[in-house]
């Protein structure tokens, strides 16, 4: 017993002192976070009614009012939406019928188009394109568009206003693959040729721009150029980017006229972006692809928010700033979770009122002005 | 939220005071001889403890005072102690705190620290102030950071019998999160806050 106690002893004595060093050492401040600053900052974030947890596949302005496609179509107010919130409007086909869900929505030619599906009794999906002349609190739409040869009752996977074409990604079960269709008008709808494709793209469409004369389609590791939306073709090996990542897939793609410059801006899933002003060669932003604790960044789309500023989509990373040609930085603010570890899906501008909109997967809305857009705490949830 | 906690505190201390010495008379009807046990060198303590983190306020180097922004949190620890003499302890403390940001972000905290400790007794009571001090690895989000801490702090403890104790204790800490790296210096903060806890302590 006595033993022990001697041993407890020198434990206590010797062992314990050597340990307080070892900590008074090694816990002297380590990292570069500023925690408690970054606490002491938080402010809370202004939220709408809007649900926060929703997907959020698109969003137009009619008149006064905003309108979201996440499911249902909601509808706020562009200047009161604090106070009377967003509301969930009814969305039936000429027949009074409920068209189940909205999974995009855009403005093309005056008018607003929507692909919807529902379940139906029988067990079966239907789908549709449909549009609208206007907005409201309670809307019948036209449609299912198209015919069967064309969109009519396909499942839409992609809904894009270029260069004045409504471009329409649809799935095509017959050989699982995905097809394009294209419409000057918003009424009739011609296949897309895919030269060097044999029967349907592989992946979905995942964006498209219009620059330097030519329609630019991403799809999976694949992109496809042409003069016409008619007929687009994959673009030679040596056109795509040297030194891209091999199993990189494009995610985003724009047009862009800031910093004073007509660059084609180029994203990927594995943290590159490029830019080329001719389209046959590029420029990677970084030597090496752009990481979050050694993961690769997976980029999506971009928007221009100004002529100095275009901002960049990430999955699972928030969004990035582009401040000029080369020259990328997270959003800042990770008190804002859902936003800075946010799937982004999206963007959009209202110019007339000078709004910008992130939408998400599951995580909602966020709304800024675009004059406060270089305070990333000024960030709002709808 | 600091109103509250100023209405409640000292409801919740005369509750606990008065359990503690209610306690005391159920538990002296006992008819067993009563033995007081004294501890010496070679005496060990193992504790368990649980209870509430109360963010106080951060401190910059200039002096200012400003609001944690955080809500009041929970805190749990295992500790081991041994005794030198009758009357003083050293051990090790490990533990846990979360509480939450003004966004229901919460911020985790994992102290680490050694403990001196000299105990006043008065039986079946005892009276143990202490200064606690080591590392504090904190989370929030996806920041980290390592800290140096200060726990000083007071308990009250009743004896149950020779074995286990049960007690109260309020542990001031103190953080010292200084700007490293590419942080402006004025970013340094001085964490302060307040532990009330009961512990359970058994003693081998």
């Amino acid at each position: 017993m006595r033993k022990l106690k001697l041993e407890v002893l020198l434990e206590t004595a010797i062992i314990l002192p050597v340990i307080v060093l070892v900590i008074m050492l090694a816990g002297c401040n380590v990292g570069n976070n500023a925690i408690f600053y970054t606490l002491e900052h938080e402010e809370k974030i202004i939220d709408n009614t809007l649900p926060n947890n929703i997907d959020v596949l698109g969003i137009v302005r009619d008149g006064d009012y905003y309108y979201a496609a996440a499911g249902g179509i909601y509808r706020a107010s562009v200047s009161g939406r604090s106070n009377s919130g967003w509301k969930l409007i009814d969305s039936v086909d000429t027949n009074s019928t409920s068209l189940g869900l909205c999974n995009s929505l855009v403005p093309f030619g005056g008018k607003y188009y929507a692909a919807f599906f529902k379940d139906e009794t029988n067990g079966n999906i239907s789908y549709g394109l449909y549009s609208t002349t206007s907005l409201s609190s309670s809307v019948v739409w036209d449609g299912p568009l198209g015919t069967d040869s064309d969109i009519k009752s396909k499942q839409i996977t992609g809904l894009f206003d270029v260069n004045g074409n409504l471009i329409v990604a649809i799935y095509n079960s017959t050989n699982k693959g995905y097809d394009l269709y294209y419409s000057g008008d918003g009424t009739s709808f011609s296949k897309v040729t895919l030269g060097g494709i044999t029967g349907s793209l592989v992946q979905n469409v995942s964006d498209i721009s219009y620059f330097g004369g030519k329609y630019w389609v991403l799809s999976g590791s694949k992109i496809l150029n042409g003069t016409s939306i008619s007929s687009l073709s994959e673009i030679a090996t040596s056109s795509y980017p040297s030194d891209v990542t091999p199993s990189a897939q494009y995610e985003g793609i724009l047009a862009s006229t800031a910093f004073s410059s007509n660059l084609l801006y180029l994203s990927d899933n594995m943290g590159e972006i490029f830019t080329s002003s001719d389209g046959v060669s590029w420029t990677r932003f970084s030597d090496s692809p752009i990481e979050v604790s050694s993961n690769s960044v997976p980029f999506g789309r971009f928007i221009q928010a100004s002529n100095d500023l275009l901002l960049v989509a990430t999955e699972g990373y928030g969004f990035y700033k582009i401040t000029q040609t080369n020259s990328i930085t997270r959003f800042s603010d990770n008190t804002k979770a859902n936003l800075y570890n946010g799937v982004i899906l999206g963007f959009y501008v209202d110019t007339t009122d000078s709004n910008i909109f992130i939408y998400t997967a599951g995580s909602g809305l966020w709304s800024n002005t675009l004059s406060g857009i270089s305070d990333d705490k000024s960030w709002q949830w709808e | 939220m600091a109103n509250f906690i100023r209405k409640a505190l000292p409801l919740v201390l005369t509750v606990i005071i008065v359990f503690l010495f209610t306690s005391v008379d159920v538990f002296g009807q006992d008819k067993e001889p009563k033995v007081l046990p004294v501890y010496s060198l070679g005496d060990q303590t193992l504790s368990i403890n649980g209870g509430l983190f109360v963010p106080l306020f951060f401190q910059a180097l200039d002096g200012t005072i400003s609001s944690t922004n955080l809500t009041p949190g929970g805190i749990g620890s295992l500790e081991w102690n041994a005794y030198i003499n009758a009357n003083v302890k050293v051990g090790l403390e490990a533990g846990g705190v979360f509480a939450f940001s003004p966004n229901f972000n919460v911020l985790l905290i994992l102290p680490i620290t050694v403990k001196a400790t000299y105990i006043f007794s008065y039986y079946p009571f005892d009276f143990p102030i202490f200064l606690g001090t080591g590392l504090n690895i904190i989370k929030y989000q996806d920041l980290s950071h390592i800290d140096f801490l200060l726990k000083p702090g007071f308990s009250v403890f009743w004896r149950y019998n020779a074995s286990w104790s049960f007690g109260l204790n309020f542990v001031y800490w103190w953080i010292f999160q200084a700007a490293t790296g590419s942080q402006p210096s004025d970013e340094t903060r001085m964490g302060n806050f307040l532990e009330i806890s009961l512990s359970a302590l058994y003693h081998f």
